[in-house]
């Protein structure tokens, strides 16, 4: 406490004890050193969401042959912009076969998971799976630029 | 050197009035309040629309402080709510400084279970959730090593008149902030090198996040930014600029200011186009920035000189228990009995 302080202040107020110098030069500490040490500690994380370039995003849409939309996380479909983030997720979802999600991925493996999993939950044969690709179409914008589509049959592709 | 290390560390340990600190202390109870409440009154139906309960999940890994509880109380409703009503009672005698400091380690401890079990559930991340907890740690680490001067000043209603704040608050939650979004900017650079300040990539994200991906239904901010890759360049170069260098500008006081508010129309322009609240961030972005205990000072100082306080009498027994919890959050002075003088601005 300094004179002027003391002038102003008729209650005194104590030096600052050992205890509380202590938690102040813990807190500084912990700012610098945990985060290095540990990459993802609740709660001192800063792992940034959209940290990753993204120059073209593929989106997935499959079909069952009633046109009934079947979910993407569950055929592997999942084209999150955060995908380097889902390792911390508390529930776990099925594995993203289409990661990372600007280049082509293995198709014949993603659309062999499909018909495995349209059997295994019944789904109406033939799925139609549409790949919608996104990125720059000229110099100013994005949108649209290509897109491809598969036939998926019970027992093959089509 | 030494000497100015010395000299820099004693000034943390200088105190000043409660306003400015308690005003963040106040918005972060606040948030804590409404997250509390609403897991409490949550019923089990929202509760089940978890993403851990959704048919295709294939089970949960527990996640921060709640890492090592065993699945099925993360996946207890019951547990949930109960954490959630500690935390909103906490929270509540903590605003009301009451049963101090406990109140205040209950309800950090709450609040980050809370949010952990919160997220052991999600197929998401909340790590806009997590500067409220780390601050409630310090503010309770505050409570509890400056207990006696703060409940003596209480006792004696001179809370908000006297010097007894330290101003090592102000400087971690700065340090704190400034690091949160420099190591989030040097992130991004390690990761995206060049192009982490490549316009297209924002571009792409933007329209990813729009509901049918096409330039109508993205949110009228994000048009310009989508449409113009020189306007979304510039947004994403000052993103990155404004975040690496948080931590040096903070140190600046008057470029605090500026830097904050800077980040203050980064997060706001992330919530207008991408609909991400970082509400507490924003919030301390604003405490940063702004002197809100000088204002507040002022304001109840010039209140007073108008004879606009309430004075309630002390030996009138009805009122007193009102009184003490009203006395708890009048940051303005105006419920006082302290002689004006002793507000009176240096």
């Amino acid at each position: 406490m300094n004179h002027r302080q003391s002038e102003e202040n008729p209650y005194p107020v104590s030096p600052p004890r050992m205890a509380e110098q202590i938690f102040v030069a813990l807190c500084f500490a912990a700012l610098l050193i945990l985060p290095p040490i540990f990459i993802e500690p609740f709660p001192l994380s800063a792992i940034p969401m959209f940290a990753i370039p993204r120059h073209e995003i593929h989106i997935y849409n499959l079909t069952d042959s009633n046109g009934k939309e079947l979910n993407r996380d569950q055929y592997g479909l999942r084209t999150n912009v955060n995908v380097y983030l889902e390792h911390f997720y508390g529930a776990r979802f099925p594995e993203s076969l289409v990661a990372p999600l600007d280049r082509e991925p293995d198709m014949e493996r993603v659309l062999s998971n499909i018909r495995v999993l349209g059997n295994r939950n019944g789904a109406a044969f033939p799925l139609r799976l549409t790949s919608k690709v996104y990125g720059a179409v000229d110099d100013q914008t994005v949108g649209l630029i290509r897109s491809r589509s598969w036939m998926v049959s019970a027992e093959g592709m089509d | 050197m030494r000497a100015r290390i010395h000299t820099l560390w004693s000034a943390l340990f200088l105190n000043e009035r409660p306003t400015r600190g308690e005003v963040l202390l106040f918005l972060l109870l606040v948030n804590v309040i409404h997250d509390g409440y609403f897991a409490f009154t949550q019923p089990l139906s929202g509760f089940l629309e978890s993403d851990a309960f959704s048919p295709i999940a294939l089970g949960i890994t527990p996640r921060g402080w709640v890492a090592f509880f065993p699945e099925s109380w993360v996946l207890s409703h019951t547990l949930y709510q109960a954490v959630g009503l500690i935390a909103f009672l906490s929270s509540l005698l903590w605003m009301f400084k009451r049963c101090l400091p406990w109140a205040a380690m209950v309800c950090a401890l709450a609040h980050g279970l809370q949010i952990s079990l919160e997220e052991s559930l999600m197929f998401n991340y909340k790590h806009q959730a997590l500067p409220g907890v780390t601050l409630l740690i310090l503010y309770a680490g505050l409570y509890t090593l400056r207990h006696a001067s703060f409940s003596n000043a209480l006792r004696e209603k001179r809370f908000w008149s006297s010097k007894l704040y330290p101003q090592w608050v102000f400087a971690l939650v700065v340090a704190y902030v400034g690091l949160l979004y420099s190591s989030a900017g040097m992130i991004k650079i390690l990761l995206g090198g060049a192009d982490s300040v490549d316009g297209l990539t924002l571009q792409m994200l933007l329209f990813r996040a729009s509901p049918s991906q096409s330039l109508e239904s993205l949110a009228w901010f994000a048009k310009p930014i989508v449409q113009y890759r020189l306007m979304a360049t510039a947004s994403m170069f000052a993103a990155v600029l404004l975040e690496t260098g948080a931590v040096v500008a903070f140190m600046v006081p008057w470029l605090r200011r500026y830097w904050a508010l800077g980040l203050v129309v980064m997060q706001t322009s992330i919530l207008l186009t991408l609909g991400i609240p970082f509400k507490i961030h924003i919030a301390l972005l604003i405490w940063i920035a702004l002197p809100f205990g000088a204002w507040l000072e002022a304001l109840g100082a010039w209140m007073r000189d108008r004879g606009w306080s309430i004075r309630l009498e002390r030996e009138s027994i009805g009122w007193h228990a009102i009184y003490r919890l009203i006395y708890a959050v009048d940051v303005l002075g105006i419920l006082s009995p302290v002689a004006p003088r002793e507000y009176a601005s240096k």
